[in-house]
């Protein structure tokens, strides 16, 4: 009977399931640097005027496994980036970066390191130049944290995808901002790219 | 007792009895009148004095007294006084001097004319050792009838020789100057010098706890009085003084007096130089602070002895107080006076006269110096004066306060304890103020043009203020003000104890102001504020008679009231009112340019209508209560594009709003109730009916008395149960329910230009929430289209005002005969019917997002299930994108209409991609059609699964699905 009972729990111990929910950080990473580019145009390059609909990518975000004792790696495909939602923010993002991008210039907004923009210094700029730079950066970040939001959606990520999308994001905004803006190490300083 | 003894007695016994039998006698001798003859007689033949006497005594043990004593001569009296006493000392008549006179009371008189008279022959010259005067009066006869009076002189003097020819010598404690005089009057035919050394006592002695001993001060003059043969007087003097202290502080330096008189003059010319190196910084009654440094003065005028004026041809002053010249008159009996006296005074540091200014001005710091042009009038004590000041490039600084450049430029008077200055040009560059809390003012340029006056109740000025180039910034993020220029007419009045009331209407010409996100342009403005007001410091209240803010374009509120405990916790009880303010400019300037970046929708809205309000405000920082009414006229609210339109509106909104909420909410009997009263609306080209309901603010609750109902499209939808519990703490939190009845949707699709069809729209929407982001609801919506039923459940509008709207719902239809739908659509004739569902239906920023969708016909015994040529190519080109119309064109030789016995499809819409399958399956074929058994028969199967969402727009656009055009 003792003998019995120790097979038994010897095999329900092998016999134990580990799933493990991968995040497809590569492909956020290159969906990233794609709607970057497509909404700010990278270093010194103009946004990319959308087309029509993006394109589509095959909808394997999030892969489960099952496996005793060991994990797999999976290969991960691109993931979805195209919905309207996500269409319009994007669109709306694009239109914006025209009317930061000059401030961003002149180093009145920075980026920081949590990809948002933030305004830097405002002195010596008219009020009402300041006043827009506020509303701007305030619907910039509006619209990059619903971008977020709706990549999440998109791929059936759960809410707690969403910070982990957002650095990402951070690292290609930071990345891909032009020579002479201003950006925000680690440790919160700001610096000069 | 010895025999020596007894006789040693006995001689003194009989020396004291003859003492006093000798002193009796004496005494009896001194009281008769004619011992009173003989010392009248004695003394006028040895001092030439005639002294009357009412009584003598002798007081023990050899002390003569004199009563009631009265010396003259040349019948002038000297002398007046209670009592004289002389002790005698036989010893001292040896060498011809009296021991001690006591003075009690005396009056002498003095004539600077006798003093040039020779001296009368002195038979004798009499010494006396000790002068004590008790409270004695010196009257100085300058002139005929003209005396100057010195009261309360105590003079203790040693060794005084009188009754030597033209030589007096006296030493005198001076307790007022803590000293003591030695003074030497010499006289001779021609001259009277006088040498006056005033020497005042150390300090620091025994019983003082000082100590270092200050070094003793000292004074040194000379005079000289002469008359030349021409009977022309001159007196002359001068002195030194070294640490002499007066008027608590030390004087040092010289002077040189001089004065000289022509014979029988009444006139005499004066001259004074003065230099002082070292004098009191501060002096009694004159609360300035004189700096260091060196003072001189010089003075040259003109005395008159009947009238006692000194004409000031010109003075001189030279004082790190700053210089001045001046001339005029100086009355100095019988009270000081200043007549037509004018002066010219220059670099006169301001740091200096800070003294004079009210707290906190007296604490500031000042630099630069003043000039000033004064005219003196009247008594020293209520003199007048008036001038003009002058002043530039003064610099103030203080604790958070500093100003680069003032410029000062105004007349003045000053009598009765008044300044007034009128025309005052007060002009201030670079101002800046800091307060304790951060908040940072500043201006470019500050000018003040007007009155100013400080009588006893405290200073008050009318004038204009001009300010140019004003800044401020409030602690916290983006409160910031820029630009600012405003001109105005105030009246302040400070009385600094009790209260300090302001009058005045100011416009601001210029300015931005950013409030956090909120920005305005002032000069579109051009803002005014008119106020009358005071604060009262005792009670600690602020008393607002009035303040009225009026901007152009926009319109005026009035406020009025009082805010009691100022500086403590503010209990305000006020009342505020305006009329007309335009609706559209008030949410042009604040709303529209404050959200349009988040809320592109504001972008489109044009708004109209008078708005006004009036309400009255209690309670303090904790608790305020806000209790009155708003009301909108003539309002408009519609969008650029002209899709909708609603007014005119009429608002009449009673309100009690409390910040924070009330604990207990207002029994709903206590609320006002006002109305909402829409006239008109429109919805594209729907005409909207008449829209009443009454409705109420009360305690931060805004409720409907009745149900809202909206005519529209034929039928009425009904908004009820409307319960918004705060819309101050939390205006998110609203919830109505919605009902919907007789709805036309042919007038409602054509209205939103939308593919018209027919059927009616109902429901009921139990409870529809708003959570801030999302519009939630409950229950369905019924509508009866194409002969069928499709009802809307689990509703949700999501981000309705950002620039991310998406509509969330659920649909499910059935009965809808496909004939009278494929008209609608001109999408080719179906007939049958048609029941299915869409879950989790998304619409975002117009477009389809996400939907799972299942539709199928269902065969009806009542219903043929036929499907057009047209049709069936719409179909092919939808699901393959392939134009079938050269295969159709040849069937549709043949027939026109084609049997099916089942149509529809499962469709899942995600992420752009359309996953179409057909409404069965066989054979691993996806059937969208399948073909009846009864010819001519059809199936269409589908071989293209899934469909990009472009291509689908592009397949859409390809059959052009459109309204079908009806004729009338």
């Amino acid at each position: 009977m003792v003998k019995q009972f120790i097979v038994g729990l010897a095999f329900l111990a092998s016999a134990c399931v580990t799933v493990n929910i991968y995040f497809p950080a590569a492909a956020v990473e290159r969906a990233a640097d794609e709607i970057v580019k497509e909404t700010w145009g990278g270093p010194g390059e103009p946004a990319k005027k959308e087309a029509p609909q993006s394109r589509l990518l095959t909808p394997n975000a999030m892969r489960i496994s099952f496996q005793i004792a060991s994990d797999v790696y999976a290969q991960e495909a691109d993931i979805n980036v195209s919905n309207p939602a996500i269409r319009a923010l994007k669109d709306s993002i694009r239109k914006r970066s025209q009317l930061i991008k000059p401030h961003m210039d002149r180093g009145n907004v920075g980026i920081r390191r949590d990809g948002l923009l933030a305004v830097r210094t405002t002195d010596g700029l008219p009020l009402k130049e300041r006043a827009e730079i506020q509303q701007l950066v305030e619907a910039e970040n509006r619209d990059r944290e619903a971008l977020y939001r709706e990549i999440a959606e998109a791929n059936n990520m759960s809410r707690d995808a969403v910070p982990k999308i957002k650095a990402i994001f951070a690292r290609s905004w930071i990345q891909q901002a032009n020579s002479g803006w201003w950006i925000q190490d680690d440790s919160g300083t700001w610096k000069k790219k | 007792m010895s025999a020596l003894k007894k006789r040693f007695f006995k001689a003194a016994l009989a020396t004291a009895i003859a003492v006093l039998c000798a002193f009796i006698l004496i005494d009896a001798i001194v009281k008769t009148d004619r011992f009173k003859q003989w010392a009248r007689a004695e003394i006028a033949a040895r001092t030439g004095y005639d002294v009357s006497v009412s009584s003598f005594t002798m007081l023990p043990p050899f002390r003569l007294s004199a009563r009631d004593v009265t010396v003259s001569k040349f019948s002038k009296t000297l002398l007046q006084s209670d009592q004289l006493v002389i002790t005698i000392n036989p010893l001292d008549f040896l060498s011809r001097t009296i021991h001690r006179i006591r003075l009690q009371n005396p009056v002498l008189r003095l004539d600077i004319e006798n003093w040039m008279s020779p001296p009368a022959p002195a038979p004798g010259a009499l010494a006396v050792r000790h002068l004590n005067v008790e409270n004695a009066t010196v009257v100085l006869t300058t002139v005929p009838d003209s005396r100057v009076e010195f009261r309360g002189i105590r003079i203790n003097a040693q060794n005084l020789n009188a009754g030597e020819s033209g030589r007096l010598s006296l030493r005198a404690e001076v307790p007022a100057l803590a000293g003591s005089a030695d003074v030497t009057v010499q006289q001779s035919e021609t001259e009277v010098t006088a040498a006056v050394h005033l020497q005042q006592h150390r300090r620091g002695r025994v019983f003082d706890r000082v100590s270092a001993d200050p070094p003793a001060g000292s004074l040194q003059a000379d005079f000289q009085l002469r008359r030349d043969e021409t009977g022309i007087l001159e007196i002359t003097g001068a002195g030194r003084s070294e640490a002499f202290t007066l008027a608590g502080g030390e004087v040092s330096g010289t002077f040189d007096l001089g004065l000289r008189r022509g014979a029988a003059s009444p006139q005499a010319d004066v001259s004074l130089d003065v230099r002082l190196t070292d004098f009191p910084r501060r002096l009694d009654r004159f609360p300035i602070t004189i700096p260091e440094g060196a003072t001189t003065l010089r003075l040259e005028g003109l005395y008159g002895f009947e009238r006692h004026t000194l004409e000031v041809k010109a003075v001189r002053v030279a004082s790190p107080l700053g210089s001045a010249e001046g001339n005029g008159r100086i009355v100095l009996q019988p009270q000081l006076r200043f007549s037509s006296f004018r002066a010219s005074i220059r670099d006169v540091p301001v740091e200096n006269l800070k003294s004079f200014f009210p707290e906190p001005l007296r604490n500031w710091n000042y630099r630069g110096a003043m000039a000033a042009e004064v005219e003196i009038e009247g008594p020293w004590e209520s003199a007048a004066l008036k001038g003009v000041t002058r002043a530039s490039g003064l610099g103030i600084s203080a604790e958070g306060v500093s100003i680069a450049d003032l410029r000062l430029n105004g007349p003045w008077e000053w009598s009765d304890g008044s300044l007034r200055s009128q025309r005052l040009i007060l002009q201030a560059k670079r101002v800046a103020v800091e307060t304790n809390g951060s908040a940072q003012f500043s201006a470019a340029e500050l000018r003040f043009e007007g009155d100013v006056e400080t009588g006893r109740g405290g200073p008050a000025a009318t004038g204009r203020l001009q300010l140019t180039g004003g800044r401020f910034a409030l602690p916290g993020a983006n409160k910031i003000g820029e630009n600012f220029a405003a001109a105005g007419r105030i009246a302040a009045a400070f009385d600094m104890a009790r209260r300090v009331s302001l009058t005045g209407r100011v416009s601001i010409a210029n300015g931005q102001l950013l409030w956090g996100k909120f920005f305005a342009d002032l000069k579109a403005y051009r803002p005014t504020f008119a106020f009358d007001g005071e604060y009262r410091l005792g009670d600690d209240v602020i008393q607002l008679r009035r303040f009225n803010v009026a901007a152009a374009a926009i319109g005026r509120v009035d406020l009025s009231g009082t805010i009691e405990q100022f500086a403590g916790s503010r209990l305000f009880t006020l009342e505020a009112a305006s009329r007309g303010l335009d609706a559209g400019a008030l949410f042009d300037s604040t709303v529209r340019e404050t959200f349009n970046q988040s809320h592109p929708f504001l972008n489109q809205l044009k708004i109209a209508g008078r708005l006004g309000f009036s309400m009255k405000v209690r309670g303090d920082r904790e608790r305020l209560v806000a209790e009155g009414a708003l009301e909108l006229r003539q309002a408009a609210i519609r969008t650029d594009t002209g899709r909708w339109e609603i007014g005119p509106l009429t608002l009449n909104l009673p309100f009690r709003v409390h910040l924070p909420a009330p604990r207990e909410p207002a029994a709903s009997a206590e609320a006002r109730f006002g109305r909402l009263a829409i006239a008109e609306a429109r919805i594209g080209s729907e005409a909207v009916g008449a829209v009443e309901s009454g409705l109420t603010l009360w305690d931060n609750a805004l409720r409907f008395r009745d149900p809202v109902m909206i005519p529209v499209f034929g039928g009425v939808i009904a908004l009820s149960h409307v319960v918004w519990p705060d819309v101050i703490a939390d205006p998110r939190a609203l919830s109505l329910s919605v009902q919907a009845r007789d709805v036309q949707l042919e007038r409602l699709t054509r209205s939103l230009n939308w593919p018209s069809f027919g059927g009616t729209l109902a429901g009921s929407i139990p409870r529809m929430a708003w959570d801030g982001s999302a519009l939630r609801s409950d229950g369905e919506i019924r509508i009866n289209v194409f002969g069928g039923q499709a009802r809307i459940g689990s509703l949700e509008i999501e981000n309705p005002f950002s620039s991310l709207p998406s509509i969330r719902l659920n649909l499910r239809f059935h009965d809808i005969h496909l004939d009278q739908a494929s008209e609608s659509f001109a999408f080719g004739r179906i007939s049958g019917i048609l029941e299915g569902r869409f879950d989790d239906l998304v619409v975002t920023d117009g477009q389809p997002a996400r939907f799972r969708g299942e539709v199928r016909t269902v065969e009806r015994s009542d219903s043929d299930q036929w499907i057009s040529v047209e049709a069936l190519n719409n179909i092919t080109v939808l699901s393959s994108g392939n134009d079938a119309t050269a295969l159709y064109a040849g069937l549709a030789g043949l027939f026109e209409n084609f049997r099916y016995s089942k149509l529809g499809f499962k469709a899942t819409l995600r992420n752009d991609k359309l996953t179409l399958r057909g409404v069965e399956t066989r054979d691993d074929k996806e059937y969208l059609v399948v073909g009846s058994w009864i010819p001519p028969t059809v199936n269409i199967i589908s071989h293209t699964q899934e469909i990009g969402f472009s291509e689908l727009l592009r397949r859409l656009e390809r059959i052009g699905v459109r309204e079908t055009p009806k004729a009338n």
